[in-house]
């Protein structure tokens, strides 16, 4: 799997709607490229579904798309602790969708995808 | 593991992020809920009242270079730490973020007080994973000024409601295992600003995991 780029980073960043969520996507969706690569290094087959923020990264980075290559998804939370998350889940379109246009209501976006910290 | 340490953030830095807050005030979304809930992992979330803002650029550099800097030494592990999600916090008066743990993507938070007189945070180092009676028992918790809530933890949960108050003076920033341990930052006596700045592990080590 390639390493990942500033420039793959950019091309992602730039291909997302303007919101105030937009660089906590971009940080863990980075972050889930790294425990996804780490799962692939282990031969561990596992795919975000497609149109997620992950798999618009995964492409972003140079890699060749890896259709149907996700039947031991199920080993993620042994490794790191916590399910997948909206990064490998839920669609972009649907992220969006959701959050009736985020770049505008940024509020509703907030609270769908993050909590408190 | 360390559960917490409090370290002066310098004058230049603390000046650019107030001026910051103030200028997303604006953006700042109204979120909260009146009840907690149950979360993956058997962590608390959701209850609490505050707006909260995006970064603008100065917190996003502080995010990626001193923030990141100061917790992956708080960390004490040659684990890998990536940034994931940092916010503007705004409290008015009575506004309150009930006892939770962070996000399964913050392994550790960094908390800077960016006003005065902000209500301390309390931790709850003994209170562990949490069960749906728990959640039952929380939400019948009114919300409360910081000693009451403190007093009404431990009635409750005994040695598990046990707690460690630590003050939030302006310019002050707190790193914590939040994600680890429960706390709180019970109701505001008048309004108050935080930033807030969230790491984790690439692949966590075991005593970092709820």
């Amino acid at each position: 799997m390639q390493e990942l780029s500033k420039q793959a980073i950019e091309q992602f960043r730039s291909s997302l709607p303007p919101s105030h969520n937009l660089e906590m996507w971009v940080n863990e969706t980075v972050l889930e490229y790294a425990r996804v690569k780490s799962m692939w290094d282990q031969e561990i087959q596992a795919m975000p579904l497609e149109g997620t923020l992950l798999a618009n990264l995964i492409t972003a980075a140079g890699n060749s798309p890896k259709v149907d290559y996700g039947n031991e998804l199920n080993k993620y939370e042994a490794l790191f602790g916590t399910p997948p998350d909206y990064c490998w889940t839920t669609p972009v379109d649907q992220m969006f969708g959701k959050s009736a246009a985020a770049a505008s209501q940024p509020a509703t976006a907030w609270v769908s995808y993050s909590k408190f910290s | 593991m360390v559960i917490h340490r409090q370290f002066e953030l310098s004058a230049d830095w603390v000046d650019a992020l107030k001026t910051e807050s103030m200028s997303q005030m604006g953006r700042a979304d109204l979120v909260g809920s009146d009840k907690c809930s149950l979360e993956f992992g058997m962590a608390v979330n959701d209850r609490g009242r505050c707006y909260v803002s995006g970064p603008g650029s100065v917190l996003n550099a502080y995010h990626n270079s001193e923030g990141k800097l100061q917790a992956s030494l708080f960390s004490c592990t040659d684990a890998d730490l990536l940034p994931t999600r940092t916010s503007y916090i705004y409290y008015k008066e009575e506004h309150y973020s009930f006892l939770h743990h962070d996000a399964a993507s913050a392994h550790i938070t960094l908390i800077t007080g960016l006003s005065d007189k902000l209500s301390p945070l309390v931790l709850f180092p003994a209170f562990g994973r949490a069960t749906q009676k728990d959640i039952e028992v929380l939400n019948r918790i009114p919300n409360l000024r910081g000693p009451e809530f403190v007093t009404q933890m431990h009635s409750l949960f005994g040695a598990r409601g046990s707690s460690i108050e630590v003050p939030l003076a302006f310019g002050t920033t707190i790193a914590l295992t939040g994600r680890a341990v429960a706390h709180a930052r019970p109701a505001q006596s008048q309004p108050g600003t935080v930033a807030t700045a969230c790491y984790s592990f690439i692949q966590p080590p075991a005593n970092y995991l709820l």
